[in-house]
């Protein structure tokens, strides 16, 4: 791949011609979807105030889009997380609240409720114990201790239909939005665990990130 | 094991992360110093972590603020010293 | 059942387990010699908890069971409800019959919530007649031995229990069996000797049948027995038709356990197949905790204070034996054991988190050799914050913890009775007090010495794990909130530690989670020190001891960048002259033998300066180097020095880029022989592709073919690490190595000039050591 501009006539006046180009870096093009390219996308972000269940499944949980809305909807009122998977990393959601221009972190911050839990069974204790509220709920990795299978299979399909139905109790009074990761190897669900909390839900979406396509947050 | 937050380490080395378009835009040699200003405020990663800010940044830059005056504090004294010195010289 | 007499027995309670019509058996080793197997009526119950309807469906179908079955209703307490719960209480009059009834139970109604329904019949029994391995008891039987009284006469706090008579048989083959397969078997029991071809199979079993019969053995020590001995001799066995009266008790056959890897902290551990006994023990060394540095003592010590049968002790994890310690006290406290841990998070704002989930305090240590350092600890830091502040799950959580304040914590509803986790740990923690105050008393050279050490880390493995378990998903009665509590009061404690050094003029040099290490001209004596101790136990509550008095110590930095300060990695001398390393090659069990000596060899030599080292003794370092490399050069290292032993991090087929242990476990799988993720693999660096040659393989490797580039720049890089602080950098030591004079490459240093930027070589501290040193530029 060579320059037009550096005719043969030229390179008799000592300019360096390369042989053949070689760059072996990667060009830093890091650029975000503007709304129009991002309503190309099939999917629509969760309204504020809409009561539906959104389900979102991708890599890694989706946790930096879970973690950015969660610092979105913190800037607008209270908000309750459960952490699925030990992905709720408060630094991303505080800087993600400074770049968008949070004049109150501390305010922003203490509006996020969030609990952990580290097994199946703790997951369906959470929801259980979620009384229903106005404020909207993210579940970032809802399925990340169902693939543990230390617990067999049985138990672990029964607890994720009990939480599906906690997911739509929540989801009567205001927005749900719920994160998973897909199994790993295969592509397909063996334990049908993910086709149980797909069925549930009011809007499900498969994030396949082709570069460094970000999703729409809120319109 | 409980642990959700990263590191205060972590969120250090992502803050300099943050900072590589800066980087890249300085002469080599200012890149060097701003090297030595990251690494001067792992002297105090501790105090950044007891410190819990949720933009802990500040707390870094603070840090190199110590690591700088106490340069400056040694360079006056050791100063003070050679001008005392001469003075002793001289008289 | 006619009035016989009532028969009399002390001695000492050797194994317990379920039977399917006896109830329980107790093997008893009798005063008088003799081993009884004993019989106990033992009934054990579980419950169930759930919605009426549910409950009653739950009983009838309990009823049409053929089981004997007693069924009623409890009112019994949870941990962290004070109010007593109302449950179905189901008794089984034969505890072997209730693993399978649980089972099938809990398959039919899995909606219900189950308590007390995978207890260890052990932990069952210890909490009723306070049992427990080898403890000293009397017990009252009738005629066919059936226990009527059992009375436990002695107590796993006990600091100097007699040790019991105990036979012990010792087998091992006379191979590696993964290396080589074993010729004989060699057996010893007290002053006997045997050897035993492996075959002919028949007069081998013959012969150990008779031996096994003659001798009685209570205990069989042997290595890889788990793994290759008995499972080969019971295949033989079978083979043959001849019975091996390897379990005392013939109506049992021999328990199997499968092979399993865990994680455990980040590690991945694997753990061999377990053949159990009945009747007697078998404890096989290469597959038992703890075996490497205390062998049997140790395993004794993890049975006597969890309860939990030796032959189980010795094998399962400090999580584990913690974990039946807390289900030994919550049956004891009347407090219900989960079956399922349910206690999720209570939720906390996301500003709360950063205070919040944060480890242990790590203070960077200000990098460098420094003179007049005191090292101090505080004892089982962890344990003794979650015994002197109560903390536990009960506990923590209901309230925030106050920061700046390190006061008791109540426990909801019991004022000042401890919760779980303190009452578990106390007496444990007690007893290691109790052994380091011994230990620092005995001299050396007394043999108890070896026990009591044996003892200490048995207790400190457990000590050490119980704070993990705190917060662990897996633990029945874990939380993260104690888990959190335990660590913001450990910061404040570290904090007030330092504040009261500086105030006694000190400066603070480092800090590392428990330990601190404090400098001021002038330290030499433990009573320049005690004023500091005594102020700091008062004013954080909790025991610290002096771990001496250094001669001198080098905290190192980040092999990556000498700028970078990195916590608990240093080297030093203490006042008496032994050696304290943590975080260089000479603590990594993975670095060839062959490096490791080298830079211990070193440390020694410096070791014995006084205070500086001078040219003389780093001559003499150079000269060992020198040396070392010459027989490295040779090809005259024993190939054994120079092998790196590496776990393997995960199943081979889950590497991407294979990692050189996992190319070495290629080659073995190549031949046949499958490692497991966890276990270790030994190889050798070799030139070129695939850069590894495995330990393991039936064919030994080629010296010439050894990458002496490879183990030459390890050495070298080993060396740097204790000879940067005393000035000698990688380019100084190869210049000193090589004998020229190597021009100094110029573009590592900046002479003057540059302004403001001119870095200096990292050297010893001299004056200020509070400044940080600079040290070369990657320029």
């Amino acid at each position: 791949m060579t320059n037009p501009l550096l005719t043969p006539a030229l390179t008799h006046w000592g300019i360096a011609r390369a042989s053949h180009m070689r760059y072996s870096g990667r060009m830093d093009t890091s650029f975000t979807l503007t709304p129009r390219q991002a309503a190309e996308l099939e999917f629509t972000p969760p309204r504020p105030g809409k009561r539906e269940l959104l389900v979102i499944a991708g890599p890694h949980a989706v946790s930096q889009y879970m973690l950015t809305l969660a610092a979105r909807m913190a800037q607008r009122g209270r908000l309750r997380v459960l952490d699925g998977g030990n992905r709720f990393n408060a630094y991303t959601v505080a800087r993600e609240l400074r770049r968008s221009g949070t004049l109150d972190q501390t305010r922003a911050l203490s509006r996020i409720h969030v609990a952990r839990a580290f097994t199946c069974h703790q997951v369906l204790s959470l929801l259980e114990n979620s009384p229903c509220q106005k404020a909207p709920t993210l579940v970032i990795d809802l399925l990340d201790t169902f693939y543990d299978e230390s617990v067999n299979l049985e138990e672990r399909r029964r607890l994720a239909h009990k939480c599906a139905g906690h997911l739509r109790r929540l989801s009567r009074y205001a927005t749900v939005a719920v994160s998973v990761r897909p199994p790993r190897p295969p592509r397909t669900d063996p334990t049908g665990i993910l086709e149980i909390i797909q069925d549930a839900a009011d809007q499900f979406v498969f994030h396949q990130p082709q570069d460094s396509g970000q999703m729409p947050l809120l319109p | 094991m409980g642990r959700t937050l990263p590191s205060i380490t972590m969120a250090f080395l992502q803050e300099q992360e943050s900072f590589n378009r800066f980087r890249r835009a300085l002469r080599r040699s200012d890149q060097l110093v701003l090297d030595d200003l990251f690494a001067s405020a792992r002297q105090h990663l501790s105090a950044a972590a007891y410190a819990a800010h949720s933009l802990p940044f500040e707390s870094f830059l603070l840090a190199m603020l110590i690591e700088e005056h106490k340069q400056v504090l040694q360079l006056r004294s050791m100063l003070e010293d050679l001008l005392a010195e001469r003075g002793n010289k001289g008289s | 059942m006619a009035d016989a007499p009532a028969i009399e027995r002390t001695g000492w309670f050797l194994d317990i387990y379920p039977h399917q019509h006896d109830g329980i058996v107790i093997w008893f080793l009798g005063e008088d010699g003799g081993r009884y197997r004993l019989r106990q009526h033992f009934p054990v119950t579980f419950y169930a908890d759930g919605p009426t309807p549910r409950l009653r469906l739950l009983w009838r179908h309990l009823q049409n069971m053929p089981l004997k079955l007693e069924l009623s209703r409890a009112r019994r307490r949870e941990l962290f409800h004070r109010e007593p719960l109302s449950l179905l209480s189901i008794q089984v009059n034969q505890p072997a019959e209730l693993p399978p009834l649980f089972h099938s139970v809990a398959r039919d109604f899995p909606d219900l919530t189950y308590y007390d329904s995978d207890i260890q019949l052990a932990l069952r029994h210890a909490a009723v007649h306070n049992t427990f391995p080898l403890a000293r008891c009397r017990v009252v039987t009738d005629s066919e031995n059936w226990i009527k009284d059992i009375k436990t006469l002695d107590s796993p706090w006990e600091l100097d229990a007699p040790a019991p008579p105990l036979r012990i048989l010792r087998m091992r083959p006379d191979s590696d069996p993964a290396r080589l397969q074993p010729g004989s078997l060699l057996v010893n029991f007290e002053r006997y000797a045997y050897r035993l071809a492996l075959k002919p199979e028949r007069p081998l079993l013959v012969n150990l049948s008779a031996i096994l019969t003659r001798h009685d053995p209570d205990l069989i020590l042997t290595s890889w027995g788990d793994t290759w001995i008995l499972p080969h001799l019971l295949e033989c066995s079978r083979r043959c038709g001849i019975p091996l009266p390897l379990n005392r008790d013939p109506g049992c056959g021999v328990a199997h356990r499968p092979e399993h890897t865990y994680f455990s902290y980040g590690q991945v551990i694997y753990r061999g197949q377990q053949v159990h006994l009945f009747g007697r023990l078998h404890l096989d060394g290469r597959n038992v905790m703890l075996w490497d540095d205390y062998e049997l003592e140790g395993s004794l010590e993890v049975a006597r204070v969890s309860s939990l049968p030796l032959q189980t002790a010795a094998r399962v994890s400090p999580g584990t034996a913690i974990s039946s310690m807390q289900i030994l006290t919550a049956l004891r406290m009347g407090v219900l054991v989960p079956w399922h841990k349910q206690q999720a998070e209570r939720p906390k704002t996301a500003l709360e988190m950063f205070a919040a989930d944060q480890g242990g305090l790590v203070y960077q240590p200000i990098t460098g050799l420094h003179h007049d350092v005191a090292g101090i600890d505080f004892i089982s830091m962890y344990p003794g914050i979650m015994v002197h502040f109560n903390i536990s799950p009960e506990t923590a959580g209901a309230r925030k913890p106050k920061p700046g304040k390190l006061e008791r914590i109540e426990t909801p509803g019991m004022g000042d009775e401890p919760g779980l986790v303190p009452r578990t740990l106390a007496p444990l923690l007690g007893k290691r007090l109790a052994f380091k105050n011994r230990l620092a008393s005995t001299p050396r050279w007394n043999p108890r010495c070896k026990s009591y050490e044996a003892r200490a880390s048995a207790q400190k493995w457990l000590l050490v794990t119980c704070f993990g378990y705190l917060g662990y998903k897996n633990a029945r009665f874990g939380r993260i909130e104690a888990h959190e509590a335990v660590t913001a009061y450990s910061r404040e404690a570290l904090l007030r530690a330092k504040e009261a050094a500086e105030d006694l003029g000190f400066s603070v040099l480092h800090m590392y989670v428990d330990g601190m290490w404090v400098k001021k001209p002038g330290v030499r004596t433990v009573e320049d020190m005690q004023p500091l101790l005594e102020t700091i136990a008062e004013q954080t509550g909790l025991p610290i001891a002096l771990d001496g008095i250094y001669r001198w110590v080098a905290f190192l930095p980040s092999r990556l960048d000498a700028r970078v300060p990195v916590a608990n990695r240093y080297f030093g001398v203490f006042q008496d002259g032994s050696i304290k390393v943590r975080g260089i090659e000479a603590r990594r069990r993975d670095s060839p033998p062959f490096i490791t000596n080298t830079q211990l060899k070193i440390l020694r030599m410096l070791a014995s300066a006084e205070r500086a080292v001078d040219g003389a003794s780093l001559e003499r370092v150079y000269e060992l180097l020198r040396r070392k490399l010459r027989l490295l050069r040779a090809g005259a290292v024993p190939v054994s020095e120079l092998l790196v032993s590496q776990k393997l991090s995960r199943e081979l087929d889950e590497y991407r880029v294979p990692s050189p242990p996992a190319r070495a476990a290629a080659q073995l799988k190549a031949v046949g022989k499958t490692l497991r993720a966890g276990q270790k693999v030994r190889f050798l660096y070799t030139r070129g592709e695939p850069g590894v040659h495995a330990w393991d393989l039936p064919m030994p490797p080629d010296p010439s073919t050894l990458d002496f580039a490879y183990y030459r720049e390890l050495l070298l890089r080993a060396s740097v690490s204790v000879l940067e602080p005393f000035g000698v950098s990688r380019t100084k030591l190869e210049e000193r190595l090589n004998g020229y004079t190597q021009a100094v490459a110029s573009s590592l240093f900046t002479s003057g000039g540059a302004g403001l930027y001119a870095p200096q070589t990292f050297a010893a501290a001299t004056q200020d050591s509070t400044l940080p040193k600079w040290s070369q530029s990657k320029g």
